[in-house]
């Protein structure tokens, strides 16, 4: 899964257009990441993989990265 | 002889009853006369009380304002959110004093649906940390699900510190494996700091 995966995922997510997003995309930092986005986020990572998150791996998910390295593993 | 411990100013709890204005919230002490259909509503949405694992139920206006006056507003505080435009209650905050440990562990419901995902909760508790920070707690606690997602992004967006992982810590609501639960902590020199750094 690449970085480009990941963003789209995100995008989708947050309701924005994937150009908007930069590599450094993080949480507290995009405005279109809220509470709610957070979510859905954590949700598509969810059904992308297949299975739930673990605690320790949910928590970790704060930026573009951290999103395609847990899609990666 | 023991060394003589330096005398700590006395612990000042928040004036009451409390009242708070962000740009877009008020925030304010509960009283009995807030009992609502409206807040009765939420209690009722599984939607709503889901993700704090709590089951739904019916419940009178009459019980719910029962419940409100069982807050002391000292040590237990229940403090309401409204919106500054409409007036509109919109949801609350339970918060916990301990005078011991000078903490305060924080939860907040925003019951009205329309509001979810308007960082009601990164706003209107920002104005509360500050309160409270003000008037004696060193370290304010919050232990959101962790698959209450909402609710873990306002932790992490606000730059509380997870300081554990309490592995199937809850029952759930409806059977299935316990729950895990995060354990959120904020250092009262820590807000301080975030806060000057965030200042214009």
């Amino acid at each position: 899964m690449s970085l480009s995966d990941a963003k789209a995922l995100l995008a989708e997510a947050l309701q924005v257009a994937p150009a908007t997003l930069g590599d450094e995309a993080r949480l507290g930092a995009v405005e279109a990441w809220d509470s709610l986005a957070h979510m859905r986020l954590i949700l598509a990572i969810e059904e992308k993989r297949g299975a739930p998150l673990d605690a320790e791996t949910a928590a970790g998910i704060e930026s573009l990265a951290d999103i395609a390295r847990v899609l990666a593993l | 002889m023991m060394p003589r411990q330096p005398q700590r100013p006395p612990l000042r709890r928040p004036p009451r009853p409390l009242k708070i204005e962000t740009e877009r919230w008020l925030l304010r002490t509960l009283v009995p006369a807030d009992a609502s259909e409206r807040w009765c509503g939420w209690v009722a949405d599984p939607e709503v009380m889901g993700p704090v694992n709590t089951a739904p139920r019916t419940m009178t206006r009459a019980e719910l304002a029962a419940y409100i006056a069982r807050f002391d507003q000292e040590t237990r505080l229940l403090i309401g959110i409204f919106e500054r435009a409409s007036g509109l209650h919109i949801g609350f905050y339970q918060v916990d004093l301990n005078p011991r440990h000078r903490t305060a562990s924080l939860n907040v419901i925003i019951g009205d649906k329309s509001f979810w995902g308007r960082k009601v909760v990164l706003e209107t508790r920002a104005a509360l940390l500050d309160h409270l920070f003000r008037n004696g707690t060193e370290k304010a606690l919050g232990a959101p699900l962790a698959r209450n997602f909402p609710a873990v992004f306002n932790y992490k967006a606000q730059g509380w510190r997870l300081e554990g992982i309490l592995k199937g810590q809850c029952r759930p609501m409806y059977g299935g494996p316990r729950l895990d639960q995060y354990q959120y902590g904020l250092l009262k020199d820590d807000w301080i700091a975030m806060r000057r750094k965030a200042a214009p």
